[in-house]
């Protein structure tokens, strides 16, 4: 523990004379004895979302929680191996964390397999009450709730906003990662669309980096116009991977996060993360001052951002409608 | 206030007393009291009013400021839309409609979904944030009612709703001019947004609720998404009560949370909705804690400011007064020669003055005083004075007929023969001895009085007295009937022998003349260095309030029924005398009916000395009948008495009257007498010890001698001690001067015994 050392610091600090009776409310600023651990259950590394951790950290401090001072977190990650996440759950539990933080629907999955009684705070792209996730979104009822992040059902509204930038495009492929949850949502969408006639739909799987090489390697085979890339955690760690090829194999791409766009994507259309990391944060918060789980409505993410790279659609030699334009919240030049 | 009076100590001085002291005090220390608390008090309500009207006053305003910019976000969405419709209005193409409304999505983040209606209320356009832009699907919409609203009022707020329970929504459609309705769906969720840039102090919050008191937005997003129903919540009521609530007085309710707040709320118009500000009543009334705390701080001090210096007031009031109180005190007690000195200046000085005058007056009057008391004790002594000489000139002339009047008597039954004279000698014998008696208990008493008797202290048994009091005693008890009871003691005692007898002699005379039954009982208790001498009777007994009397003169017990009086009562007035001489402490038990005790304590001796003799009582003895007495007095009765009386005894007797007569006498007989007795006064300044010197010369033989005298100065005692010759005082007892004189006529040569035994009548 941090605080007696703390402690000792400030007297010597300030002194000796009347130390002791000013001592106790500033050592506050230490972690305190006995003070509530997060588990941290992220299908992630930490390098791909630093933005979305100070978001994390901002909300804790919104609930009055600064992590090392009152609050811990007991970080796992997956590194995009998702079937290490089982195990990284147990161990939290085991570790009778105060409440376990997990990000994406394999993260999710995990946790609520690993405990029924520790609550849980998720964000995930999946319909809550569809997945499972609670019994309803006003009143969660058991011990998980969390960010809906409105992600998978975006597929068709992205599929429209790449046809805008690409009026020529026919053939469309999709890229999903099979060990994700969400898979089917996606696939639903697209099956939906499919069956309006002049576009074709494909549907690409890949769940490791050399898959990921092998899908753009049967785009090209496929003679496939535009892509659109799943709502995946592990496709996001590898958007630099993602971004070359389809810069190499000269496809125009539609993301779900801007992170791909600043990294040299085509466009982006989706929730905030980072708005969403903010709000987990927030319900942890409120967990840990004793309000349960099942109490906190589900909350849906609201705000939405399109994101264009206008240097990536010159490179493919496109041109961006002006309606396009029009709607964009940010343009990457 | 308890009251306390200061008590005078034993010493007599009083001490000034406190109490005035603690008044004044009291009344300052509460007139400050009174007056600083009910400042505070009056302080603090107003403050407390003002504190309550400021709030007030400054959640209203905070609460329209907020209602306003509610206001100006509903505004802004339908500025916007409106100048959407108006720029897409002169051309209409579908193109412009989807950037205007490209435009307006991007302006307005809480627009999720637009929806285009023609003039006849079929959707044109359907733009939607999640969904894909539907075009032109004619879906007929006119009777919806945000359609028909807008046509109506051209802007239309629909009812809030929640979409999958959770996110409120409301729909809001402005109609323009030519081409139709634009309906726009507002996800109110960001009016959490404007919310929470709304500061209501530390723990304050703004919230919304739509007409019906459904919670539209809190800045707790767990509040927010729960559809509630807050309309029965007390504040809510108020807000969504018609009428305007008075706005004074302001008292603190509870939300729904529980918690005590203070609200309030404006509206928001449009759409509707009222947005209520509340603030914790803990952090609401913090500044005022602080102000009482403040105010009680500063109240301590004021009253301990106040206190000290009521202190010193009062103290500056009392010192003078305690001066006053101290001097006063002290010329009460008798220091009259006290002035009391206070330079005040005021009433109190001049108080101070008078009392000192009238100090010096009463020390003058007392002063005279104690000269007339002087002189008035120094008067009374000379008339003690000339009453013991009158007491003692009166004895002398009285003692001549009485020693006569006894000698008579004795000899009377000499010749007397009938029964019925005897009779009448006893009782005129009788009477004379209570005569004599109490002749010399009179002078007794006055001779105690003239304090002439110096008591002559010696080592002696007790056990001679106690022998000689059954002596005296048996007879008078026996003769009335009761018990008596000496309980023999070998203890000694230092003290005056004859006083301690005569002590006891009357003790027991006494208790022996008012028993009527029952017995008197004497004894002796060892009581460490002392013994105690008891006289129990089982008399009458003497109650509480006489007890103090009886040692005094002339007292008698009420008589007892067909009883009469005995003596003079001067018989306990002499003992109280005597142990008063001796310091001997006296004490006195006494059951009223059942008796009494008298017990005197005098000093014993630890161990008796050794050669303890017992001491014989005094054997009777006769007389032989034919020796010749010489009696030389010079008063005729007298010497006739005691001439008649030795002949009766059968001695042959030479009367004389003088010195001559006896030496011619004695010549004529030629014969040497046996005994000569003289008076001590004769006629001419001649005393009896020079007859008897003289005699015994013309003799040529130590004759037997004794004097008998009517003086009973300390100084013929002397003379006659130092003469060597006995001394009998007049009235002489027949019984006594047989005694001696028989005693004399056998042992001529015996001892000189002390002059006192012969020289205090026994039975006082």
């Amino acid at each position: 523990m941090a605080a007696p050392t703390s402690r000792r610091s400030f007297i010597a600090r300030i002194g000796v004379t009347g130390a002791a009776s000013l001592a106790w409310p500033l050592s506050l600023a230490a972690q305190q004895p006995g003070s509530p651990t997060i588990g941290w259950l992220n299908a992630l590394s930490p390098p791909t979302i630093t933005r979305l951790i100070a978001a994390f950290h901002q909300g804790l401090l919104e609930a009055g929680y600064v992590e090392g001072k009152n609050v811990a977190v007991d970080y796992r990650w997956a590194d995009g191996h998702y079937e290490r996440l089982p195990a990284m759950a147990a161990e939290l539990v085991q570790r009778q964390v105060a409440v376990l933080f997990a990000v994406s629907p394999a993260a999710v999955s995990a946790a609520m397999a690993a405990t029924t009684t520790i609550p849980i705070v998720f964000l995930s792209g999946l319909d809550p009450v569809k997945a499972g996730y609670v019994s309803q979104l006003g009143h969660p009822g058991g011990n998980v709730t969390g960010v809906s992040l409105i992600t998978s059902a975006l597929t068709a509204k992205r599929v429209e906003l790449l046809r805008e930038l690409v009026p020529t495009a026919v053939r469309f492929a999709l890229l999903v990662n099979p060990a994700n949850p969400n898979i089917r949502t996606q696939r639903a969408a697209i099956e939906s669309l499919d069956r309006s006639g002049d576009r074709r739909f494909t549907v690409l799987d890949a769940e490791s980096a050399g898959a990921i090489d092998a899908a753009f390697a049967s785009m090209a085979g496929l003679g496939v116009d535009a892509l659109v890339i799943g709502a995946d955690p592990y496709f996001t760690s590898r958007r630099e991977q993602i971004v070359a090829l389809a810069a190499r194999h000269a496809i125009p791409a539609i993301y779900d996060w801007p992170e791909y766009v600043v990294a040299g994507g085509l466009m982006s259309y989706g929730t905030s993360l980072a708005a969403a990391y903010r709000k987990g944060a927030l319900y942890i918060g409120k967990i840990l001052k004793g309000a349960r789980p099942g109490d906190l409505p589900v909350v849906q993410s609201s705000t939405f951002e399109l994101v264009i790279n206008l240097r990536t659609a010159q490179a493919l030699g496109l041109v961006v409608p002006r309606l396009l334009l029009a709607r964009a919240d940010q343009l990457i030049r | 206030m308890k009251r306390r009076v200061s008590r005078a100590p034993p010493g007599g001085r009083l001490v000034p007393g406190r109490g005035l002291f603690r008044k004044y005090l009291l009344l300052f220390l509460s007139v400050v009291c009174v007056a600083v608390v009910s400042n505070a008090l009056l302080d603090l309500h107003f403050s407390l009013r003002d504190h309550r009207a400021l709030l007030a006053a400054n959640q209203r305003l905070q609460a329209e400021v907020a209602a306003g910019r509610i206001r100006q976000f509903v505004g802004d969405i339908v500025g916007s839309l409106s100048w959407a419709t108006q720029l897409s209005r002169t051309e209409s193409t579908l193109e412009d409609w989807q950037f205007s409304t490209a435009h307006l999505f991007r302006r307005v983040p809480a627009i999720a979904e637009l929806v285009r209606l023609d003039g006849a209320g079929r959707e044109q356009l359907l733009v939607s944030r999640v969904a894909p832009t539907v075009i032109d699907s004619r879906n007929d919409l006119s009777r919806d009612p945000r359609f028909v609203g807008a046509l109506a009022s051209k802007v239309h707020y629909g009812p809030v709703y929640f979409l999958r329970e959770t996110e409120p929504y409301m729909a809001i459609s402005v109609a323009d001019a030519e081409s139709g309705v634009t309906i726009v769906e507002v996800n109110l969720g960001f009016v959490r947004d404007v919310l929470s840039q709304i500061k209501v102090g530390e723990h304050g919050r703004a919230y919304v609720v739509d007409s019906h008191g459904h919670l539209i937005a809190h800045p707790d997003i767990s509040l927010a998404l729960r559809n509630l129903d807050l309309s029965l919540v007390e504040p809510v009521r108020r807000a969504l009560t018609p009428e305007p609530a008075p706005p004074e007085p302001r008292q603190p309710s509870w939300n729904a949370a529980g918690e005590e707040v203070l609200t309030a709320h404006a509206p928001v118009v449009p759409p509707g909705w009222h947005l209520l500000i509340e603030l914790p009543i803990a952090e609401a009334d913090a500044p005022l804690h602080a102000a009482i705390e403040r105010s009680i701080a500063l109240l301590v001090g004021v009253l301990l400011v106040g206190g000290v210096a009521s202190l010193l007031i009062t103290g500056r009031m009392m010192a003078p007064i305690e001066a006053l109180h101290d001097g006063v005190a002290r010329i009460g007690s008798g220091d009259l020669g006290r002035r009391i000195v206070i330079e005040t200046g005021d009433e109190l000085q001049a108080l101070g003055e008078q009392i000192n005058s009238m100090a010096s007056r009463l020390e003058e009057s007392h002063s005279s005083l104690e000269r007339k008391v002087e002189e008035r004790t120094h008067q009374l002594e000379l008339a003690n004075l000339a009453k013991s000489r009158f007491l003692a000139a009166a004895s002398h002339d009285l003692r001549q007929p009485l020693h006569a009047l006894g000698l008579f008597v004795a000899e009377l039954p000499a010749h007397v023969r009938s029964v019925e004279g005897r009779r009448i000698i006893g009782r005129i014998d009788a009477a004379v001895s209570a005569m004599n008696e109490m002749f010399m208990a009179l002078l007794d008493t006055s001779r105690l009085d003239a304090g002439t008797y110096r008591p002559d202290l010696s080592d002696f048994p007790i056990q001679s007295l106690l022998g000689r009091l059954t002596l005296t005693f048996t007879a008078v008890a026996e003769e009335k009937g009761l018990s008596l009871r000496i309980a023999p003691s070998t203890a000694w005692v230092r003290s005056d022998a004859v006083l301690v007898e005569r002590i006891l002699l009357n003790l027991v005379s006494n208790a022996l003349r008012y028993t009527e039954r029952g017995g008197v009982v004497v004894g002796c208790r060892r009581r460490g260095r002392d013994l105690r001498i008891e006289v129990w009777d089982s008399g009458p007994g003497i109650p509480e309030d006489e007890r103090t009397r009886i040692f005094g003169e002339f007292y008698q017990s009420a008589v007892p029924k067909g009883g009469r009086r005995v003596g003079l009562g001067l018989g306990l007035s002499i003992v109280g005398r005597l142990c008063a001489i001796l310091d001997h402490p006296i004490e006195l038990t006494s059951i009223v009916g059942k008796g009494s005790r008298f017990a005197i304590v005098v000093p014993m001796l630890a161990e008796p000395p050794a050669a303890a003799e017992a001491v014989a009582p005094p054997a009777e003895i006769g007389i032989d009948a034919g020796q010749l007495v010489v009696i030389v007095e010079d008063d005729p009765l007298v010497l006739e008495g005691m001439r008649g009386l030795l002949l009766s005894w059968g001695l042959r007797v030479l009367a004389c009257r003088d010195e001559g007569e006896a030496v011619a006498g004695i010549c004529r007989l030629a014969q040497p007498p046996d005994l000569i007795i003289s008076d001590y006064q004769l006629a001419d300044g001649a005393t009896g010890i020079d007859v008897i010197g003289a005699l015994r010369r013309s003799c040529g033989a130590r004759v037997p001698a004794f004097l008998v005298s009517g003086d009973i100065s300390a100084e013929l005692l002397q003379r006659a001690g130092s003469s060597g010759l006995h001394l009998l005082h007049k009235p002489v007892s027949p019984m006594k001067l047989r005694a001696l004189v028989s005693r004399l006529l056998h042992h001529p040569e015996a001892a000189v015994p002390a002059v006192s035994t012969v020289a205090v009548p026994t039975v006082l």
